[in-house]
């Protein structure tokens, strides 16, 4: 890969060397830093050199480069950084037999492959503590035992179905002899790894936008999450645990909003070109004061909000994780109101409408999505994937013909990576494997050619409904990629979550785009045909502006009564005003 | 999906360290009009191997 930084606006291009040759375009004026770079998991394999010179517009400049002294290194799975590991197979690390079998279709449904062996404490995501066998006893207990997040009425993180006492003895024996204290970190060796169309690489372009945060600032390790466009061609990144931060990609100016935090999910309103983002509660950003509404829920009790977008109403749907809830701000009388969804685990992560304005969310912990009718107020649970497993999936997406698409970011082993397709109308579900070993697939998303983006750690992937054929793009750095928003001259927009702390990023907004020579403009637009801008139909007012208030979800679920008769029979509640869990009735 | 083996840890794209030789810019004269600027150039020594 050719790696040029302009060092003026902290704007990276990536392209591919193919047949000995690369080009990069659009490339904004400024001084750049010109950089060979080896492929992911290969940074140590030589000492590469840059070169500093200024681009100016117009400028078509030449770097030629040449090879020698070569080194390799091994490489190891996943998209996050593990220093001083030792990297070993997947059976060294996990050794054959019942507790590996069911560690598997327990644990990696959510916690990555490297996660146990990996046992090092660091500040940032891929360390943990040490644990001998009680500590790992406690632990597997609150998954499958503990109302989850330690809210009373949540069912467990996973369905105690998946473990017996007598496996959980077996597992619990499992980690403390094969994780323990004292063994040394160890990583994963890669030993597969997709096949490049590299025609289709010699085309591909990267441009990255990086946001540095001060140095110190904030005492939690800021994330990079989501980003969205509005509606004169800027992208506005949701920052987790810092600012929103706004893009010019035409030019390279960023400009930030701090003091409210940063959000996970961001959904810009078109209408007026205000600012939702996501966090322990809703907020809305007037960007023209800089004023936040803060809406919070009864008691200041945890929404967890997650994900949202925008109906043809103008109405802005919520996923709330924490609280196990969908939410909506409904325009018209600028309020918020939830409901608790009836699904057991459920708990709504990526959140997206059809094209029949049907709400549509991802079920982190029950293998499937849920659909919403807005005018009926019934959900309706997709069970995706049919093993007798635990995984969880994190962002889905709808195409043009209203198929839901959605990927596994864990299942089996963390290594069983696989994209779906559900038709629901007749329900039947599709599983293409996408071939990228430990892949972690956060997101899936259509373009308005019908293809389906996913977002696995360390490429972004096209999935071509035509031939079912899979077309990968390593992405320039080591990292998961997230979500994807890709705009309507096919730019695939992402972020680089990991690699913003380990690798010094910080807060960064990418875009692949897979033919550099049918570039118009970098500005970026939303297709008013995509399922992420269903706000391109709406033709009534803006909201109300944003005052600085803290403003109040409304009191209670609207399914309120609904959803008691679902959680007496789901033995979530024993009767009405207990909150006592199926695991743990009395 | 046809993925490739990697032996021995490898990946299969082998890297080399680089020496810089050649760097040059030009103004834009009649074909390049756009308000941005162009990088390109070739990479001598490169060897992608595959292993089977």
């Amino acid at each position: 890969m050719i790696y040029a930084y302009n060092t003026d606006k902290d704007v990276g291009y990536t392209v591919f060397v193919v047949d000995g040759e690369y080009k990069a375009n659009h490339m904004i004026a400024g001084n750049y830093d010109v950089t060979l770079r080896p492929a992911v998991g290969q940074l140590k394999s030589f000492s590469s050199q840059t070169h500093s010179f200024y681009i100016d517009k117009g400028d078509r400049a030449e770097v030629d480069f040449t090879i020698s002294d070569i080194e390799t290194v091994p490489n190891y799975v996943g998209g996050m950084d593990y220093p001083d590991a030792q990297i070993l197979p997947y059976d060294e690390i996990y050794p054959p037999g019942p507790g590996r079998d069911i560690l598997e279709r327990t644990c990696h449904g959510c916690h990555t492959a490297n996660f146990y062996s990996y046992n090092a404490v660091r500040s940032y995501s891929g360390g943990r503590v040490p644990k001998n066998k009680d500590t790992w006893a406690i632990t597997v207990d609150r998954m499958h035992k503990v109302p989850a997040f330690g809210a009373q009425g949540n069912p467990s993180m996973f369905d105690p179905k998946y473990l017996t006492p007598e496996e959980r003895d077996v597992l619990v024996d499992y980690l403390a002899d094969n994780f323990g204290p004292e063994d040394p970190p160890k990583v994963i060796q890669l030993e597969v790894e997709p096949e490049l169309d590299l025609t289709a690489l010699k085309s591909a372009m990267f441009i990255e936008y990086i946001y540095h945060e001060p140095e110190g600032k904030y005492p939690v390790d800021p994330w990079p999450h989501q980003v969205d466009f509005d509606l004169d061609g800027n992208v506005w990144l949701a920052y987790t645990s810092c600012c929103i931060v706004k893009f010019d990609p035409r030019t390279g100016e960023q400009s930030v909003f701090e003091g409210h935090g940063g959000g996970h999910g961001i959904a810009v309103d078109q209408t007026d070109g205000s600012v939702w983002y996501s966090g322990d509660v809703v907020r809305h950003l007037d960007p023209e004061t800089g004023l936040v509404d803060n809406w919070k829920s009864p008691g200041n009790s945890f929404l967890g909000s997650n994900t949202q977008i925008f109906d043809s109403k103008g109405n802005l749907w919520l996923s709330l994780l924490g609280a196990g809830a969908l939410g909506k701000w409904e325009r018209e009388t600028d309020t918020v109101k939830y409901w608790d969804v009836p699904v057991m685990r459920s708990r709504p992560y990526g959140i997206v409408m059809d094209h029949n304005d049907k709400v549509w969310f991802a079920d982190y912990h029950n293998n499937g999505v849920t659909r919403f009718d807005p005018d009926t107020e019934k959900f309706k649970h997709f069970n995706l994937i049919k093993t007798q497993n635990v995984t969880a999936i994190r962002r889905l997406g709808a195409d043009s013909k209203n198929m839901i698409w959605a990927g596994t970011w864990g299942n089996i082993a963390f290594n069983n990576s696989s994209l779906y397709k559900l038709n629901p109308e007749t329900e039947e579900v599709t599983e293409y494997p996408s071939g990228i070993p430990y892949g972690a697939i956060y997101n899936a998303e259509a373009d308005n050619q019908d293809n389906i983006w996913i977002a696995p750690d360390n490429y972004v992937s096209k999935f071509d409904q035509t031939t079912n054929k899979f077309t990968h793009y390593p992405i320039p750095t080591r990292s998961d990629s997230l979500k994807t928003t890709i705009t309507r001259d096919g730019g695939v927009w992402f972020i680089y979550r990991n690699a913003g702390k380990y690798a010094g990023y910080g807060g960064s907004a990418v875009v692949l785009y897979p033919d550099m020579n049918k570039i118009e403009t970098l500005a970026a637009y939303h297709d008013k045909n995509s399922a992420g801008y269903a706000l391109s139909g709406y033709q009534g007012p803006p909201s109300p502006k944003a005052k600085g208030l803290d403003r109040p979800v409304a009191h209670g679920a609207q399914n309120e009564e609904e959803y008691k008769i679902f959680a007496l029979a789901n033995g979530l509640i024993k009767k009405e005003g207990q909150t006592l869990t199926e695991e743990n009735p009395e | 999906m046809k993925n490739i083996k990697i032996k021995n840890g490898i990946l299969n794209t082998i890297l080399f360290a680089l020496v810089l030789t050649n760097i040059s810019c030009s103004d834009n004269t009649s074909e390049n009009t756009s308000e941005y600027g162009e990088l390109s150039g070739m990479l001598k020594g490169l060897k992608l191997m595959y292993c089977q």
